[in-house]
């Protein structure tokens, strides 16, 4: 039996702050105990995803009314897969920024979450984005 | 005889970050930082020893501070972080090796 999480957040900034919690509760919850004490680095990605769909996926108008949903679950191998939708504005990969050697300002989200999780997948369907990550169990 | 002598006063401000330095948080240590420097202090020390996690966007603050403060002359250091997940952020994306860090603000302040 596969049991699933879900979160529902505001798109503002002082609604992340239920992720690490909500991590904290659910991640042995799911069946994932062997996955708690690296709860601190699932909080960071899921926290820079879910800040990235708060900056792009919506504007001024749309932001105060919207939400987006985060699931997670434990697969068959062990692995943590936390998905994300949003019905905002579609992803363009063109805006994501270049990371090189010179330390730049901006633009570190996705970058950081490319460090942590083992995959990271986008796509655009019935007119929603949908994220997927997956962090090795 | 006595010899001629000057003295020169340096000024530090250290902001100290407890618990989360996160977007939200972000903009007001962005202001914190332009007031300083507006008031001509352009030596920055930024004491994240108590904060519990630190994201891209409190790490951007911070890098743009350390910009502002070189381009005046100075320059912002970071006490280290002692949790590991407020440390992880910054060496993810290697400014652990762009920013002045020290254990404690005394050493940054000695080193100055």
């Amino acid at each position: 039996m596969m049991t699933t999480a879900l979160l529902t957040l505001d798109a503002d900034y002082e609604a992340m702050r239920a992720i690490g919690p909500w991590l904290s509760e659910q991640v042995p919850a799911i069946g994932a105990p062997h996955l708690a004490d690296r709860v601190g680095e699932f909080e960071l990605a899921v926290h820079e995803l879910a800040v990235n769909i708060v900056d792009h996926a919506f504007d001024d108008t749309t932001r105060p009314s919207a939400t987006f949903d985060i699931t997670m679950h434990c697969n068959d191998d062990n692995d943590l897969v936390v998905r994300f939708v949003d019905r905002g504005i579609a992803y363009d990969d063109a805006d994501k920024p270049v990371i090189g050697d010179e330390p730049t300002i901006r633009g570190y989200g996705l970058f950081i979450v490319e460090q942590l999780a083992a995959s990271i997948d986008y796509a655009r369907s019935d007119d929603a984005n949908h994220w997927t990550l997956v962090f090795s169990g | 005889m006595s010899l001629p002598t000057s003295s020169h006063e340096i000024r530090i401000s250290t902001i100290s970050i407890d618990g989360r330095l996160d977007a939200m948080r972000a903009v007001d240590l962005r202001q914190e930082i332009d007031d300083t420097i507006e008031q001509g202090v352009v030596r920055l020390i930024v004491d994240l020893s108590g904060a519990d996690f630190v994201d891209s966007a409190g790490l951007a603050a911070l890098a743009k501070g350390m910009k502002d403060c070189r381009g005046a002359g100075g320059d912002l250091r970071v006490v280290a972080a002692k949790n590991p997940d407020a440390a992880r952020v910054f060496q993810l994306t290697r400014f652990d090796q762009v920013f002045r860090m020290a254990d404690t603000a005394e050493d940054l302040v000695a080193t100055w």
